[in-house]
């Protein structure tokens, strides 16, 4: 990718904000989209894609270009996005009934997130890997091959995610599924 | 018969479509990196300040402790050849060929003692 190059060059040449002011829009919509597709909520992933940043920010200068420049910030903001799913998983007892039922209201709020409500519920129902790779490949209308690189997954279990994912998501709603690009 | 608008595809781009950071997420991360830009500086300066504090204190207290302690067994010394001179004088004699003059040996005893006290001397002393 050229603008990959361009902040590398950056980096190597010790012009490290520059490098950053390059990152920064080549990135927003990419580390958003994979935070989102894990979180599964616009607010937090949102969160999540600032503390991304500014890791990026801080260890951007030890880049050293051995991965290429977007698995690493994709493997950062993964690794991130997981750990913040665990604390959150962690932070909501499921024994608390209390909490439960507040949450399950908050999930029904049918304003609470903009979008077709019965294709996000259809989503959410989806098993994650096929959830994750939906969400990323629709999100920015991205290739497989893209989706896999932010996954983490070779191109080929992407694809049989989506296959999936698609096949459900048409069975459920009633809809053409078309075909995976 | 499923219309063109009812194809996954189009649902799924259409219910995607919104789904950005909000406006200002640049504008706050401009605000977060600023943040933590200045955060471990000024707190770097802070250390720095409270240490150099501290080793100033320890330094004016370990002066004052070595002088007194210097200036105390000078005293001493000195008190000590005073009042002793003829039987220091005599014991020296013993195992010294040339005599032993009490006013020497005050003097030495005044050489360590300005010798001990140099260190703090020097601070008052008009350079």
């Amino acid at each position: 990718m050229p603008a990959d190059e361009a902040i590398i060059e950056c980096v190597q040449a010790g012009r490290g904000q520059e490098a950053f002011e390059r990152l920064v829009p080549a990135y927003r919509r990419r580390v958003f989209g994979l935070a989102y597709s894990i979180l599964r909520d616009r607010a937090a992933a949102e969160d999540l894609a600032q503390e991304v940043f500014v890791k990026l920010w801080q260890a951007l200068p030890r880049y050293d270009g051995r991965a290429q420049l977007s698995t690493w910030i994709y493997a950062i903001t993964r690794n991130a996005a997981v750990s913040a799913l665990r604390a959150r998983r962690r932070s909501v007892s499921l024994s608390d009934a209390a909490v439960m039922s507040e949450v399950e209201a908050l999930a029904a709020e049918p304003a609470a997130e903009p979008g077709d409500p019965e294709l996000r519920r259809r989503i959410e129902s989806l098993p994650e890997k096929q959830r994750q790779a939906v969400t990323l490949y629709y999100l920015d209308e991205r290739t497989v091959e893209e989706v896999a690189e932010m996954m983490g997954l070779p191109a080929n279990t992407v694809k049989t995610h989506l296959h999936r994912a698609r096949a459900s998501l048409a069975a459920a709603l009633g809809v053409a599924a078309g075909a995976v690009a | 018969m499923n219309r063109p608008d009812d194809t996954l595809d189009a649902r799924m781009r259409q219910h995607f479509s919104g789904t950005d950071t909000s406006p200002e997420f640049v504008a706050r991360l401009a605000a977060r990196i600023a943040a933590a830009a200045g955060e471990p500086a000024t707190a770097h300066r802070s250390r720095i300040e409270r240490e150099r504090e501290e080793l100033a204190r320890r330094l004016r207290r370990e002066t004052w402790t070595n002088a007194a302690a210097a200036a105390g067994v000078g005293a001493a010394a000195l008190a000590m050849v005073w009042r002793h001179a003829p039987v220091v004088a005599d014991r020296v004699e013993g195992l010294l060929t040339a005599a032993v003059d009490p006013n020497l040996l005050g003097g030495v005893a005044v050489a360590v003692l300005a010798a001990a006290l140099w260190p703090v001397l020097q601070r008052y002393l008009p350079r």
